[in-house]
């Protein structure tokens, strides 16, 4: 089987680019490894209200009317299907599992749009025992929309940021208990109003710059120990408190999803853990593209969608051409920034970079210097550390060559 | 002086307040005391040639030794009369249960744990030992080398995956060879076939990630690797497939012994009245060789810490395939050794003694994950199983000198295990002495898993010799069938024979597990297993489905929705592993929606 262009993941970012290849193409195939379309939108209330492209949406009408759309528009797409591997000879061969058997599609170009997973509890280097109780917010999630049960009575949630803020306030109208909030950064990873809607309101205890040191209990969590950590990040000894509960929500950052491309052995960036791209969005794989959270987890919904659009936009013009690629150089004000690289043959009049800033940040200009000379600048009032932004460079007859450096700072 | 005079005098110098006496044949110890270490220096002091063994009696603050676990009540069992009775669902009891189905008995095995392999043959690394670290103990080193030379069949008929790809211990001077020449010695004698000394060309071609300090190594081929959780299940799910019976859930709770004879063993499930009792309750060993009046050790539960790597992420375990034995020498890459040679021997030795008891190393199991450990350390607490986090951090440090390449960020989980050692430190395993019909399985502590085969054999062939002199019939079980079908992964199934399977059975094709691509067709073939068992943890061991990357945060939920449909029962009432172990409190009502 022969594939114009082929999808993998039906999160936003998926049935967007489906949708936008659609337009160009009528040879195409969307690849979802789990029964429904959507990714983590599967875990959204009725009561959410998603805005996308102006539009207002519930995550479920968001999921029905791209559906509908795809079918209008022909778009192929398999349900309960996992991408086992991905070969490449002159094409890429995607071995497909389903329960039809195993499907070779062959594809020139694929769009890799995964999403993104927790971390487990073994990577948060919790000492004691690991009993029943202990779930990363996504396990939560599917409990409770997609079977409808309930897992935990009194919780303590390791991590501060929207996602876990908006699971505190569903488990409070489920009539759950939070016990604390712990958040290992010095600065609570939300908005300062939803902070104060959530948590200050129902007077639940936030503990900043607090890891969780140990769990308790043989088959249900009975407490979890915290502790205060240094600047340096190191836990201190003698801090150490005990908070009862059942259940340990797990919900810091999420890492980008990256199974298929680190198949593809495509080259990993340090700082996002999703691939290295350039400015088309393209991974070093020729031909296969990274977009939505399996690239950099996105704060902001208008951003993914066009930046999905986008990378399919070129993806469905890809053809193989000499890469010359530079790279994106940046101070330790960031966290990160991405694309990292710059093709020099292809558009560079305008390049999007994204960065998230390493912490907060009040009156910062970013300065864009080409080879020591400024080329851009952008004044900020304030800068959060989980808020992405975006700015957007023309290097076009600026005489870029494979020695240019290009570097962003903020000052 | 009296050996048992000299003992006292020791023991009395650790702690004044120690009792030491004489009794059946053993050394006894009471008394009780704050610091922990005493017990144990106090224990290993009590050792000698002219007695049974030491019982240590020595209590520690306020710390019980109980029996763990609330186990439900029922009379299921009530009134059964067996032949056999095995205690303890571990390798060892398994692997005499599937022995004990080669003969027309009627065999049975209980288990307190809601699944087999609970304790130390479920927390284990899996390694086969070649047994050249054991020459001072007889039965250990006799066993492992027996039981070792015994997997090439045994993991073919119960289909269980095994690899011997051969132990390694790393050298740096030439003068170490010396301690080559000792290994070569003990290998001889221990009949372990195929060690050799290896140079640095012949070492990288065997394992090219060989750190840069390794300018030899023994090569101990005989070494190798199974899944110690498969292996376990697949002996016990075979001797229930012929014929003989497993009881989970089911805890020895007493025993009434009369006139040398154990008439009945109490139950949480009733009252089970067996003609011969097998003890191979691992880490309570010793706890039910008192019921049964027949003690004469002690088991120390000695805690072991294990890191486990990230496959993917970790070149050393895909590209070349080894084990660095538990008697691996581990130093730093500057450490020269600028000393004389005969101080420089002396401290390679001190070096191995150190290390021997931590017995650090690093081992590629037979799933391509790597494990670091085990970092060993005594423990008051025979089923404690939390982590010291410092612990782990030193694992992953010290064996950075022997595989440079490991991150912390590979570190994908941490466990810890509880071996039942006996002061001793070597294997128990005879008849009764005081109680005829008991046969003691106990101090199997490291190599259980190597060993179980060779004292399964052994175990078995001195039950029959019993049952023949009580007059009991036991003639060969004709239709024995040594095959087991284990629950295979087929994700590594070549793609034209994967295919087929899914068209014969559509759930092959629906992917569970999305990091280690296990479908729904192995998840229900493993509850259509001899031996089901409807938990998350169960599922987890039996095919690895939630062992991944995510450690099951995307599939867990998945899985309790399929145990459910299979089991046709309630969501809540699907456990994570035994019945304390709930995962779902409470159901959302439609209208609170």
């Amino acid at each position: 089987m022969n594939k114009d262009i082929v999808i993998i993941g039906s999160g936003i970012a998926g049935l967007k680019s489906a949708i936008q290849a659609s337009l160009k193409s009528s040879n195409v195939l969307l690849i979802e490894s789990e029964n429904t379309l959507g990714g983590n939108l599967r875990y959204g209330s009725d009561d959410e209200i998603l805005k996308i492209e102006g539009e207002k949406f519930s995550p479920k009408s968001f999921i029905e009317k791209c559906e509908k759309e795809l079918h209008q528009n022909h778009v192929e797409i398999w349900k309960n299907s996992f991408v086992s591997n991905i070969k490449k000879d002159d094409n890429y061969n995607i071995e497909v599992v389903s329960k039809e058997g195993i499907k070779i599609v062959t594809a020139k170009t694929i769009i890799i749009s995964t999403g993104a997973i927790d971390k487990s509890f073994n990577q948060a280097f919790i000492a004691g025992t690991h009993p029943a109780g202990i779930f990363s917010l996504s396990t939560v999630n599917h409990y409770l929309y997609l079977l409808s049960s309930i897992p935990c009575q009194n919780c303590v949630v390791f991590g501060s940021n929207e996602r876990a803020l908006r699971l505190i306030k569903k488990l409070l109208d489920l009539g759950v208990e939070i016990s604390a909030v712990v958040e290992k950064k010095t600065e609570p990873w939300s908005n300062t109003s939803l902070i104060k809607e959530v948590l200050d309101n129902h007077k639940i205890p936030l503990y900043l710059s607090h890891t969780i040191s140990k769990a308790y209990g043989v088959d249900r969590l009975e407490a979890v120990q915290i502790s205060k950590l240094s600047s340096e990040g190191e836990r201190i000894r003698g801090s150490e408190k005990e908070i009862k509960c059942d259940t340990l929500i797990l919900a810091y950052d999420l890492s980008p999803a990256t199974d298929l491309l680190t198949k593809l052995d495509c080259s990993m960036s340090l700082w996002t853990k999703g691939a290295k791209v350039d400015q088309t969005f393209m991974t070093s794989s020729d031909g296969v593209y990274s977009i939505g959270n399996s690239l950099q987890i996105y704060s902001n919904l208008d951003y993914l969608v066009s930046d999905s659009k986008y990378a399919t936009i070129n993806a469905l013009k890809y053809r193989y051409d000499e890469k010359e690629l530079i790279d994106i150089n940046f101070d330790e004000n960031f966290s990160y920034i991405t694309p990292e690289l710059i093709d020099l043959n292809k558009d560079l009049s305008n390049i999007m970079v994204y960065f998230k800033p390493s912490k907060t940040l009040k009156d910062k200009t970013l300065i864009v210097t080409l080879n020591g000379k400024e080329i851009s600048n952008k004044k900020y009032e304030i800068l959060y550390p989980y808020v992405m932004e975006k700015i957007s460079i023309n290097i076009q007859e600026m005489g870029v060559d494979k020695d240019s450096k290009i570097l962003f700072k903020l000052v | 002086m009296s050996s048992i005079a000299k003992i006292t005098k020791v023991v009395k110098a650790i702690n004044d307040s120690f009792d030491v006496r004489e009794e059946n044949g053993s050394v006894i110890l009471t008394g009780h005391t704050d610091n922990y270490n005493e017990i144990i220096l106090a224990g290993k002091a009590a050792l000698s040639k002219d007695h049974y063994g030491v019982i240590n009696n020595i209590t520690f603050e306020d710390y019980k030794d109980e029996f763990s676990s609330e186990a439900t009540i029922d009379y299921s069992l009530e009134n059964l009369e067996v032949d056999c009775l095995v205690i303890g669902g571990g390798v060892i009891g398994s692997a005499i249960l599937r022995e004990l189905s080669k003969y027309k008995l009627n065999s049975i095995l209980i288990e307190k744990e809601a699944d087999l392999a609970m304790h130390q043959s479920g927390r284990n690394t899996g390694v086969i030992h070649t047994g050249i670290q054991f020459f001072k103990y007889p039965k250990k080193a006799l066993y492992t080398v027996k039981g070792n030379m015994m997997f090439d069949k045994l993991s073919q008929d119960l289909e269980v995956p095994f690899e011997r790809k051969g132990h390694m211990i790393f050298l740096k001077n030439a003068f170490e060879k010396y301690y080559y020449r000792k290994v070569s010695r003990i290998a001889k004698k221990l009949h372990i076939s195929g060690v050799k000394l290896i140079n640095k060309k012949t070492l990288l071609s065997i394992e090219n990630e060989a750190p840069k300090w390794a300018n030899y190594a023994i090569y101990l081929p005989t070494g190798g690797s199974i899944n110690p959780f498969k292996f376990t299940v697949a002996l016990a799910e075979n001797a229930v497939e012929n014929g003989a019976l497993v009881f989970l859930n089911t805890k020895c709770e007493s025993m009434n012994v009369e006139n040398g004879i154990i008439k009945s063993v109490k139950t949480n499930r009733g009252r089970i009245y067996p003609k011969l009792v097998i003890n191979a309750a691992g880490i309570y060993a010793d706890k039910i060789a008192e019921m049964a009046m027949d003690r004469t050790f002690t088991i120390h539960p000695r805690k072991g810490t294990s890191v486990v790597l990230d496959k993917r992420v970790f070149n050393i375990a895909s590209k070349t395939s080894f084990i660095k034995s538990p008697i691996t020498v581990i130093r730093d890459e500057n450490d020269t050794f600028k000393v004389g040679l005969i101080r420089g021997i002396r401290r390679l030795i001190s070096y191995n003694k150190k290390h021997t008891k931590e017995e650090l190393s690093t081992i590629h199991t037979v799933d391509d994950n790597v494990i670091l450990g085990p970092l060993i350390k005594e423990t008051p607490l025979r089923e404690d199983y939390s982590v010291d986090i410092d612990q782990v951090n030193y694992i992953l440090e010290e064996q950075r000198k022997v595989s440079p390449k490991i991150k912390k960020s590979d570190c994908i989980n941490y466990y810890t295990g509880i071996r039942a050692s006996t002061y001793e430190e070597d294997y128990v395993i005879r008849s009764g002495i005081f109680t005829k019909n008991i046969i003691e399985v106990a101090g199997i502590d490291v190599s259980g898993i190597t060993a179980s085969p060779a004292i399964a054999e052994m175990v078995a062939n001195t039950a029959i010799e019993y049952f023949k002199n009580i007059g009991t019939s036991c003639i060969l079980n004709k239709t024995f069938n040594p095959h087991h079908a284990s629950v295979k992964s087929i994700k590594d199934y070549p793609i034209t024979l994967r295919d087929k399977l899914i068209k014969s059975n559509y759930k092959y094709g629906i992917i569970v597990c999305k990091c280690e691509e296990i479908s729904l067709g192995e998840i229900e073939n493993c509850l259509n297993s001899p031996i089901p068992v409807y938990s998350i943890d169960a599922i987890k061991k039996r095919i690895r489905a939630g062992m991944g990357r995510c450690q099951g945060s995307i599939c867990s939920p998945l899985i309790v929705d399929i145990l459910r449909k299979k089991k046709r029962t309630d969501i809540l009432n699907i456990k994570k592993s035994n019945n304390e172990s709930t995962i779902l409190f409470k159901k959302i009502e439609e209208d609170s929606r």
